[in-house]
């Protein structure tokens, strides 16, 4: 009887919390259509959002573009002249980059960055009882605080993929030329990429990365909220952010590729 | 820990505006390149099926990309309609006889789709049926040559392009071969009415028939022999008297060399050929007996040599026929024994019909010899 | 319930029950705070007074029972009502709760910000001025938080809920953190909200402010409302809890200093008829 209720019980609060949860991302996306008609004292934190995570992110994005590109160009390379299809390297690179790696690896590294972050700060702000000052100076703390960073983040993540996806197709070309003993001109590289890289591919990468944001920081300061008063907890929401937005992720990542692949 | 940051609103604008032209770049050049405001020129053409062929797929003539593939749907005959683009730069290519040829990579890396221009004055209208390499155009325009086709790039391409069309006779040959044997079988265990059925059974009544035919072209050989006996007789007989005659004209000849003898000789024959008790008076002054001996003798010489030339011309005119005749008998029956013993081996069990010697024709005649 | 103490009553609670977790603060506490009349809830450490002033502001909800604002509930507030309570309110918090990552000028100017957007950007950092001066705070302004005491904090806390001059303030402990000095400026604020007819509801364990400043007073133990109406008949009223309580009260006599208005005294009146004692 014992296991019976206590299973019972943990069903309910599940599915008390799974309930929740889609509440919360439902007001989440009410208050995201709001936000942009009215006049915003969101704005300062939509901004510095965006600088926090998408600019302050660059450099990292870069290096990790770089040498994802590179590492492409020469694993594939080596292969494929084996076969006499050289050729492939470039829609090799551009569907491993442009459509799949980008926007991963970029939320990856922003679920690690600014998702703990996000969580943490919330989480603070909800022990020092911040939040409850937002709402007694009548600031509904999902349009003012979760908003401005649900768009920063998946502005910014989108952003980062952009650069992403530029850095590694240049970067690949860049290593490449190190290592090619008959280096390849950068106008005949991009050239055979432009002519098989595809608005699809770009597009299919940017829509990934909007989900990606939208699942990064929803999840980020839903796990900040759900800290109650005691300061322990607020490392513990900032692991359940990361652990969380990493499945979700790749849980997304394969229901949009199956999508866009169907 | 204060940290400020100046200028946080142009960072950010920067950090945004830079990639979404960056964007816009890309966007731009990708629509460059693949020609978004070029004209394409649309065609199509129809495949037997769809393996290999997809919408993307690259249209390539010597190396070049010149086209791709819009769009394919398969059609109302089971077969792959297939609408494609090229390119107007390479538009002018696209003439009458032109083809589209697949090609697929032997180690499996995918096909290729092949264009080969034709050799027409004009370029096609746009919209046109253009043909493929395996079609029955397509064959008959390579083997007149009027389609431009570079030779294969690689070893295993050309040797594969020369080997295809074997294993494709082959094929058919074995599918014929074992569609035969089928209704062979089926003919010989009663159960085929198509065309082996009906040999079977014509086979098996004209099997039937053998022994009458053969008590038949008996009878005809024993009359033909018969004739030919009676005939051959009758020539050893006229062979015999012209051998007489020929004797007796040699004997004449004999006799009139003598004469012309004597009479050259001015003083022996002539007064004894004018002696009125001579011989020659005597031989003239007969009452023509000698004379009528002659004539009787010459006739009797001309009918048996008229009558020997109506033989042999009637034998000449009958040897072919009796000779076909006796030919296609031989041949009827040597037929005959084939199929029986074909039908005693069959091939599924025991291994075919043995080979047997041909044997030429005794009677020979220019008819039957070619030319040559 | 009489209409006139509904139409009065500028808070009430009816039938309340308040959840920390699975931990009950109080259960089924009815209480009605009037219109222009300054309440103070007395109460020890741990009575649920906390609980009971952000119940009272909307900032946490019954789990039981309804929350009256002029006779609405606000249970049932659209955006729209609850904007507007909003901007007739100000709420300072025991721990100040000032926004960490916001500097002091901003912290002050929010409110400003959401209710009177259209004052432009010397407006609104002269009302900021004007408010924190009122409480000793006239340089700084850049200052975060971080960089304040917590006393310090709490006048700026006291400022960010009068900076767009509400008609209602709560204050849960404002007295708690203050040296003398900043108690004689939230003296002063307390006196000039008084002599404006503000409703300030205020819960303390200084019995200090009640004397000073309580139209109403109300006595909190253990989750459970022991006494509350007219100050001078709820100090006069001599149960044995409220005995330690009350009993400094009423050592300090008469209380010197402006007396509340009859309408206030009356209102108060009335309130002790409703109390669940």
């Amino acid at each position: 009887m014992k296991l019976l209720s206590s299973l019972g019980s943990k069903a309910r609060s599940y599915s008390s919390r799974l309930l929740y949860a889609l509440g919360f991302f439902y007001e989440v996306l009410k208050e995201t259509g709001r936000f942009f008609r009215k006049s915003q004292v969101g704005y300062w934190v939509l901004r510095n959002q965006i600088l926090f995570t998408g600019y302050e992110a660059l450099g990292i994005t870069a290096i990790m573009a770089i040498a994802i590109g590179a590492a492409v160009n020469v694993i594939g390379s080596s292969i494929q002249q084996q076969f006499g299809q050289s050729q492939l390297m470039y829609s090799m690179l551009i569907i491993v980059i442009t459509r799949e790696l980008g926007p991963l690896l970029t939320a990856f590294v922003i679920t690690a960055r600014s998702g703990t972050a996000i969580a943490t700060e919330l989480g603070t702000m909800v022990v020092h009882h911040e939040i409850e000052a937002y709402m007694a100076v009548g600031l509904n703390p999902i349009s003012y605080l979760v908003v401005p960073r649900v768009i920063g983040v998946t502005v910014s993540i989108v952003i980062l993929t952009v650069y992403f996806n530029l850095f590694g197709l240049l970067g690949s070309y860049v290593v490449a030329q190190f290592l090619n003993p008959t280096p390849t001109p950068i106008i005949e590289y991009m050239g055979k990429l432009l002519s098989i890289l595809t608005v699809t591919d770009v597009l299919s990468g940017i829509m990934k990365a909007l989900v990606f944001g939208m699942v990064v920081s929803v999840v980020s300061t839903y796990q900040g909220f759900s800290v109650n008063r005691a300061s322990t907890e607020i490392p513990v929401a900032g692991i359940r952010a990361v652990g969380q937005s990493f499945i979700l992720i790749i849980v997304t990542d394969v229901v949009v590729t199956l999508m866009q692949y169907a | 820990m204060k940290f400020k940051i100046k200028y946080a609103d142009q960072i950010v604008g920067l950090f945004i505006i830079v990639a979404l032209a960056m964007l816009a770049v890309i966007v731009i050049l990708v629509g460059v390149n693949q020609r978004w405001f070029a004209k394409d020129y649309s065609f199509w053409t129809v495949f037997s099926s769809a393996n290999g062929v997809s919408p993307g797929t690259a249209i390539v003539m010597n190396g070049f990309t010149v086209g791709k593939i819009d769009k394919i749907s398969l059609n109302d005959d089971n077969k792959v309609d297939v609408y494609f683009h090229i390119y107007d730069t390479y538009y002018h290519l696209v003439r009458r006889y032109s083809l589209l040829e697949l090609t697929v990579s032997p180690i499996g890396l995918g096909s290729s789709l092949l264009f080969h221009p034709g050799t027409g004055d004009e370029p096609l209208p746009e919209g046109e049926f253009i043909a493929t390499a395996d079609s029955a155009d397509g064959q008959a325009w390579i083997e007149q040559g009027l389609v431009l086709i570079p030779p294969k790039d690689d070893t295993i391409t050309r040797l594969l392009a020369g080997v295809n069309p074997l294993l494709e006779n082959v094929n058919k040959t074995v599918v014929t071969i074992n569609r035969t044997l089928t209704e062979v079988n089926r003919a010989l265990a009663g159960q085929s009415s198509g065309p082996a059925g009906t040999i079977v059974e014509d086979l098996s009544r004209g099997v039937a028939k053998i022994p009458r035919t053969m008590d038949r072209v008996d009878a005809i050989v024993a009359d033909v022999q018969a004739r030919t006996a009676g005939l051959l007789d009758q020539v050893s007989s006229l062979v015999l008297a012209l051998q007489v005659v020929t004797k007796d004209v040699g004997t004449v000849t004999g006799n009139l060399a003598l004469a012309s003898d004597e009479l050259a000789d001015p003083t022996g024959l002539i007064p004894k050929l004018l002696d009125p008790k001579g011989s020659l008076k005597t031989l003239l002054d007969d009452d023509n007996a000698l004379y009528k001996h002659i004539i009787s003798i010459v006739e009797e010489i001309e009918a048996a040599v008229r009558s020997l030339q109506g033989i042999v011309t009637g034998l000449n005119g009958e040897m072919p026929k009796i000779a076909a005749v006796l030919n296609e008998t031989r041949v009827a029956i040597q037929q005959a024994q084939d199929v029986l013993e074909g039908v005693k081996n069959n091939p599924l069990i025991r291994g075919g019909i043995t080979e047997s010697a041909e044997q030429g024709s005794l009677y020979g005649s220019m008819r039957e010899g070619s030319f040559e | 319930m009489p209409d006139a103490t509904a139409a009065t009553a500028a808070i009430e609670l009816r039938d309340a029950t308040a959840v920390s977790g699975e931990y009950e603060v109080f259960k089924r506490l009815s209480v009605a705070f009037p219109e222009g009349a300054t309440t103070v809830i007395l109460g020890s450490t741990g009575s649920g007074k906390s609980s009971l002033i952000k119940m009272a502001a909307g900032l946490l909800p019954p789990a039981e029972g309804v929350v009256l604002f002029r006779g609405q509930d606000m249970g049932r507030f659209g955006r729209k009502e609850e904007l507007a309570f909003r901007a007739a309110s100000g709420f300072v918090f025991q721990d100040a709760a000032l926004w960490a990552n916001t500097s002091i000028q901003d912290n002050v100017a929010i409110p400003l910000r959401v209710h009177q957007p259209k004052l432009n950007q010397a407006e609104l950092a002269e009302k900021v001025r004007a408010t924190l001066s009122r409480l000793g705070w006239t340089e700084g302004l850049a200052l975060r938080p971080v960089d304040l005491s917590s006393g310090e904090q709490k006048l700026v806390s006291i400022a960010r809920a009068l900076v767009h001059d509400p008609s209602l303030v709560f204050m849960d402990d404002p007295g708690s953190s203050l040296d003398e000095d900043s108690m004689d400026k939230l003296y002063e604020v307390l006196s000039e909200l008084k002599s404006r007819g503000k409703t300030v509801i205020i819960t303390t364990n200084n019995s200090e402010l009640a004397y000073r400043y309580a139209d109403c007073l109300g006595v909190l133990k253990s989750g459970a409302l022991l006494a509350f109406g007219r100050y001078e008949e709820t100090v006069a009223k001599a149960e044995s809890e409220l005995d330690v309580t009350l009993a400094r009260l009423r050592a300090r006599g008469d209380r010197v200093g402006p007396k509340p208005s009859a309408g206030q005294a009356e209102a108060g009146s009335e309130m002790s008829q409703r109390s669940d004692v």
